[in-house]
């Protein structure tokens, strides 16, 4: 085995050396390149690079900021009832450290109870929406992180790295499997509450070509900034600038021959399409009350419409961020109100996916930067929270090929540590890329002298188990 | 796995007994034989003819003049050449006029507000901490001393040890101090529940990935782990590096008695001058609150003068203290404060003496500097006089601590000299040593990127064995000696080499078949033509618009910008708020940077984040950047600035000839006669449909400023 690796990583490195075209990712920057000459704003982010017929075309994923309960809410503990304000076993503690906890802590069982569904799945009372399609979702009780700290936990979540500088998620999809719609960007971000810590480093193309940046929808104001054209200018006066200045820049092409010309004349009738199509993507009034209905009232809920309605039109990545989850206090009562916030539109927005017959090409993914610990903080159970905790934690799955009514690793009798199946993030980032047909380590961008990848250099584990 | 790493590395160990091109010191090539020299300027141009020789390239001819000025007077200075300049060039386009012009804009105070843009990315310069908390920071006094250093063509020997170690100078100025704000820039992380010497590592290793990327070409980034799998350094070799830097001063500490987990910024600053007018406004403040205070006194007397002698008898049992000085012939302020907090809490003039006093406290916090977001000192690197052990930290893991290691330099790369002291100063000494393979090609490098697009080594950031092998190696040897031994480090000179050269003057213009034979241009047959960095387009249609400020250094300043865009939590002051007059068109260079929101237009023309060390800005063509140029307030307003100034300046002239002005103003050259054609379609039909030459003119000055050719040099 492992001469057959060495074998091929130098074989692989002869090939670095001996040849110009560098790995597939490369190669489909390069055709990117030659392609922005086309006529064809979509080609900009190249056609794509699939390994095999994926399951997937578009993903939905959903951050949790500031890290939920897994203990409250998919991974119930009855051993933590016994040990319930009783400190907790010293081997748990020792040489342990936390990000507020500080002495010997104690453990909290949850106030919640849970159903048993499914195949082995338990889901909180807060969740009674989704518990009704859990026969669609794949819970993931085995997720691990290395970082606890927000910020750095939220980049190393999204990009693989606790630090600025490398591709998020959505930005390596977009690179690897290119856009679909010739109107909306191939990446979108949308935050309903306060933006996340790290803020807009999550969404960041790194050292990827910028146009796999993810774009944010924002809330108020504009959708895109500077979307609205300014005071006394209407469309059809815009269409006019807009024309004028292809018009000159036609000229321009012809006098220098520069294809970038060319991309900056399709880019300007794309910014223009945007300008009509992406307030009618937000514009929510034109869909039928019963399916507004359905997803609920707020800020989310509008977010998780508006994320169907963006798969439905192409957008090959749709990231949504949900602010208030860091229940360092009160947890019983700020899990119940947080929850409740979430759980009618997310299931909405399964059933609405499935009626559509587009779950299957949609992999949905929820999760967050950690989980918290089945110690609890505060001087007392009343009002309690708990700290962050990232040896163990839960995220789950659905569509996108997904097998649903699944409950997938398993961690021990407190919930602090997994004892089956453990799933790193770039076991994630793995199994994900896979769901849409990509093989992690033929995803690379040449960058600093190495072909970078997601994954990172150590080994992944794609979770076949997880697919139907 | 482990075994497996140790095999490849063995492997490769091996291979490197060949020493890898760049670490072999340069030396000056002898200028290539090639068969048209009367081509050539100067030496540049014979490497790269010999190579376009070699493979049935032929070089263009010298640019179009209104062209080609443009281009220097936009690589230069950063701003378009004002049409006296353009018609004095095109009246004498001869090499010496352009000499002549280069020499100008070399001695320009513009020039070092442009080039210091690429160098401030390299030290991750940036008005915020970065992270969740995202705190602002002082250290745009660094930012001036670079642009100073530009502007004096401080010779790259002294900017790198004066940046490296400017404090470690014997009888060091303050300028050289607030030098070392270089290694000031990585982000600092003061979340609560931090761990603040997990933080500090993390600061080490950027300060050691920052300084191997900028001036040795490689990031030692994988040594931090594990020994490198391709080129020769080794986890001790970066371990070593780290130790030069590894004794300053722990920057956030958790705060005293908190038991939160809070922390609060604890590095070293240094004091620089506040400014006159700052000092005349607090100056002012102090005053006030005296003023204020007087007024307070006076008022407080007033109503106590109301109490008669029975009314102060019965008041003595409860407030003895306060009767007794009501009872002074003279209070003082404070005093006045005691008697109105026991009397005249409630009442009807509570409300005024809160107000009073709530003006004089404003005033007193204004008097002493105020809570601004950014103030008048400045990051600097300092060395403790207890040196912290180093050690060799597994898998780069700080809890994880190996064999203990010393300060010293890649064993791989030339000799630590005895005489170099073993700090940041030997570092920075070794750095700029003559045996020093590796600076001056990386320097001279990243300035022919800059002018060019392309790195003769295309990997700009890596010049170890993955990296690319330089397209024109004599080429960049020669350059590299010439800059390190004969122009002792001048940048300068190093520019006015490149932007004089037959290779740089060249014509973009070629065929279609021509692109297709060379489509990265790697053979130089044609001259560069590249979209300005973010701050240029700014810089750039602020000055054709006329509204552009040359005010220089200073605070950084605030243009207009959405509103809700700075929406960090935590416990810092996230209130954004413009600046005032000509601050509002100041140079791109002088905005300022927040880390997790900066200027949004900035961020659209790919302005990093400066999160870490940028060498190279790509160059993406958006739909956001149109929607940026259209229809950004910023640039809503320069557009009406233009079509005033078109107005204004053209008034005597018929249509096509105020045209003809206005595009020459945005692109510097006569628009030919499909352009001429097409402005007039635009201009005669917005006159039809809006009815009013202003907003005709209105439109001419936003088509303008988005046309391909105005954004790009």
């Amino acid at each position: 085995m492992e001469n057959n690796l060495t074998q091929r990583l130098l074989s692989r490195r002869a090939f670095l050396r001996n040849s110009t075209s560098l790995g597939v990712g490369t190669l489909a920057f390069n055709d990117l390149l030659s392609r922005e000459a086309s006529s064809d704003p979509i080609a900009a982010y190249g056609k794509g690079i699939a390994h095999f017929a994926p399951k997937a075309k578009s993903v939905i994923f959903l951050h949790m900021v500031g890290a939920p309960s897994q203990l409250d809410l998919f991974d119930p503990k009855p051993k933590l009832k016994e040990f319930h304000g009783k400190p907790a076993p010293a081997e748990f503690i020792e040489g342990k450290r936390f990000a507020f906890l500080r002495g010997h802590p104690k453990m909290m069982a949850s106030p919640f109870e849970f159903a048993k569904i499914n195949d082995g799945q338990e889901i909180s009372e807060v969740l009674p929406h989704l518990k009704s399609v859990a026969g669609e979702v794949a819970i993931i009780q085995s997720m691990q992180t290395e970082d606890f700290n927000h910020a750095p936990a939220q980049m190393f979540f999204h990009s693989g790295l606790n630090r600025i500088g490398r591709p998020s998620l959505g930005s390596w999809v977009t690179y690897g499997l290119g856009a679909e719609s010739n109107d909306l960007p191939a990446y979108v971000v949308m935050v309903s509450g306060p933006v996340p810590g790290a803020g807009s480093t999550l969404w960041s193309h790194g050292f990827l070509p910028s146009i796999y940046q993810g774009i944010e929808f924002r809330s108020t104001g504009d959708p895109v900034l500077f979307l609205s054209d300014p005071k006394g200018v209407d469309r059809s006066r815009r269409k006019r600038i807009i024309d004028g200045i292809n018009a000159l820049n036609e000229v321009e092409l012809e006098n220098r021959g520069d294809p970038e010309i060319r991309t900056r004349i399709n880019q300007y009738e794309l910014a223009f399409k945007m300008q009509m199509s992406v307030p009618e993507l937000t514009d929510l009034r034109t869909e039928p009350e019963h399916v507004r209905d359905m997803y609920g009232k707020g800020s989310f809920a509008n977010h998780c419409l508006q994320a169907r309605r963006l798969v439905e039109r192409g957008v090959r990545f749709v990231e949504l961020y949900n602010d208030g989850w860091d229940h360092h206090g009160g947890i019983e009562a700020g899990i119940k109100k947080k929850a409740k916030e979430i759980d009618r539109p997310i299931a909405a927005l399964i059933k609405d996916l499935k009626m559509r017959g587009l779950l299957d090409e949609t992999l949905i993914v929820w999760g967050a930067e950690f989980g918290r610990t089945p110690m609890f903080q505060g001087s007392k159970l009343n009002g309690a929270g708990r700290d962050h905790h990232k040896e163990a934690y839960t995220i789950w799955m659905a569509g996108g090929g997904v097998r649903g009514g699944i409950s997938y690793g398993k961690t021990d009798e407190f919930g602090y540590y997994v004892e089956k199946n453990p799933v790193l993030v770039r076991d994630m980032h793995a199994t994900i890329l896979h769901a849409l047909g990509m093989d992690h380590e033929r995803v690379t961008f040449r960058f600093q002298g190495l072909d970078q990848r997601l994954t990172g250099t150590e080994e992944s584990r794609i979770h076949h188990q997880l697919f139907g | 796995m482990r075994s497996l790493c140790f095999i490849l590395f063995a492997v490769f160990a091996a291979e490197a007994k060949d020493l890898h091109w760049a670490y072999e010191l340069p030396t000056k090539p002898n200028l290539p034989l090639v068969k048209h020299a009367d081509w050539a300027r100067n030496g540049i141009d014979f490497f790269c003819l010999s190579r376009m020789e070699s493979r049935g390239h032929t070089p263009k001819e010298r640019e179009s003049s209104a062209r080609l000025i443009r281009r220097v007077f936009l690589d230069l200075i950063g701003i378009p050449p004002p049409i006296e300049k353009v018609d004095s060039f095109l009246l004498d386009p001869s090499d010496q006029h352009l000499e002549k012009i280069v020499d100008e804009l070399l001695s320009s105070n513009r020039f070092g507000e442009k080039w210091a843009l690429g160098w401030l990315d390299l030290a991750r310069y940036a008005d915020s901490d970065g992270y969740q908390r995202d705190g602002f920071r002082n250290v745009w006094p660094y930012r001036d001393w670079v642009i100073r250093a530009f502007n004096s063509d401080m010779p790259f020997d002294q900017f790198t040890i004066e940046q490296l170690a400017g404090d470690l100078l014997p009888e060091a100025t303050k300028d050289q101090i607030i030098a070392t704000g270089f290694h000031r820039g990585p982000i600092l992380n003061l979340e609560a529940g931090t761990d603040p010497e997990e933080d500090r590592v993390k600061q080490v290793v950027d300060r050691v990935n920052t300084t191997s990327t900028v001036w040795l070409g490689t990031s030692m980034e994988c040594t931090q782990c594990h020994d490198h799998k391709h080129d020769p350094f080794s986890i001790r070799d970066y371990y070593s590096m780290f130790a030069f830097f590894n004794n300053t001063p722990i920057e956030g500490k958790r705060r005293p008695g908190g038991n939160d987990a809070s922390m609060d910024y604890a590095g070293s600053d240094i004091n620089v001058p506040v400014p006159t007018d700052e000092l005349n406004k607090r100056d002012e403040a102090e005053n006030k609150a005296r003023e204020g205070e007087e007024n307070y006194v006076t008022k407080v007397e007033e109503l106590c003068e109301s109490f008669s002698d029975d009314q102060l008898n019965e008041l003595v049992e409860k407030h003895p203290k306060e009767v007794d000085l009501i009872r002074k012939s003279k209070i003082d302020f404070k005093e006045a404060l005691k008697i109105s907090k026991a009397l005249f809490k409630k009442g009807k003039y509570s409300k005024s003496l809160n107000e009073l006093q709530k003006q004089i406290a404003n005033n007193d916090n204004r008097s002493k500097g105020g809570t601004f977001q950014i103030g008048y000192t400045s990051r600097v690197m300092r060395e403790m006089g207890k040196k912290r052990g180093t050690h060799i930290m597994l898998r780069g893991d700080f809890r994880n601590i190996g064999k203990k290691v010393s300060a010293d330099t890649p064993e791989s790369l030339h000799l630590f000299r005895k005489e170099y002291p073993r700090n940041r100063l030997g570092l920075a000494q070794w750095l700029v040593s003559q045996e020093n393979p590796l600076t001056a090609r990386v320097t001279v490098n990243r300035i022919w990127a800059e002018l060019f697009g392309r790195g003769i080594v295309t990997t700009i950031e890596d010049f170890g064995t993955n990296g690319a092998f330089p397209t024109h190696p004599e080429l960049l040897d020669w350059l590299a000696v010439t800059f390190q031994s004969e122009d002792s480090w001048s940048l300068k000179k190093t520019i006015k080499r490149i932007v004089l050269s037959s290779v740089y003057l060249q014509s973009f213009t070629v065929s279609k078949l021509e692109r297709n034979k060379d489509p990265d241009n790697s053979y130089y047959a044609r001259g560069p033509s590249l979209r300005l960095p973010a701050e240029l387009i700014r810089d750039n249609a602020l000055f054709i618009s006329g509204l552009l400020s040359t005010k220089m250094y200073g605070m950084p300043v605030r243009p207009f910008q959405p509103a809700n865009f700075w929406r960090v939590i935590g416990e810092v002051d996230n209130k954004y708020y413009a600046s005032e007059n000509e601050d509002l068109y100041r140079r791109g260079i002088y905005t300022i940077w927040r880390r997790s929101a900066h200027y949004p237009s900035f961020a659209n023309f790919d302005a990093p984040s400066r999160g870490a060390c940028k060498v190279i800005r790509q160059s993406s063509n958006t739909p956001l950047q149109a929607l940026t140029l259209l229809n950004d307030p910023v640039y809503v307003e320069i557009a009406k600035a233009f079509a005033d100034r078109i107005k204004k300046e053209t008034a005597e002239l018929n249509a096509p000839k105020q045209l003809e002005y206005a595009f020459r103003l945005a692109l510097s050259r006569y628009p030919n006669g499909a352009e001429i054609t097409a402005l007039k379609n635009i201009y005669f039909t917005a006159l039809d449909t809006e009815g009013s030459a202003e907003s005709a003119w209105f439109e001419i000055a936003n088509t303008l400023l988005n046309l391909h050719g105005t954004i790009t040099k």
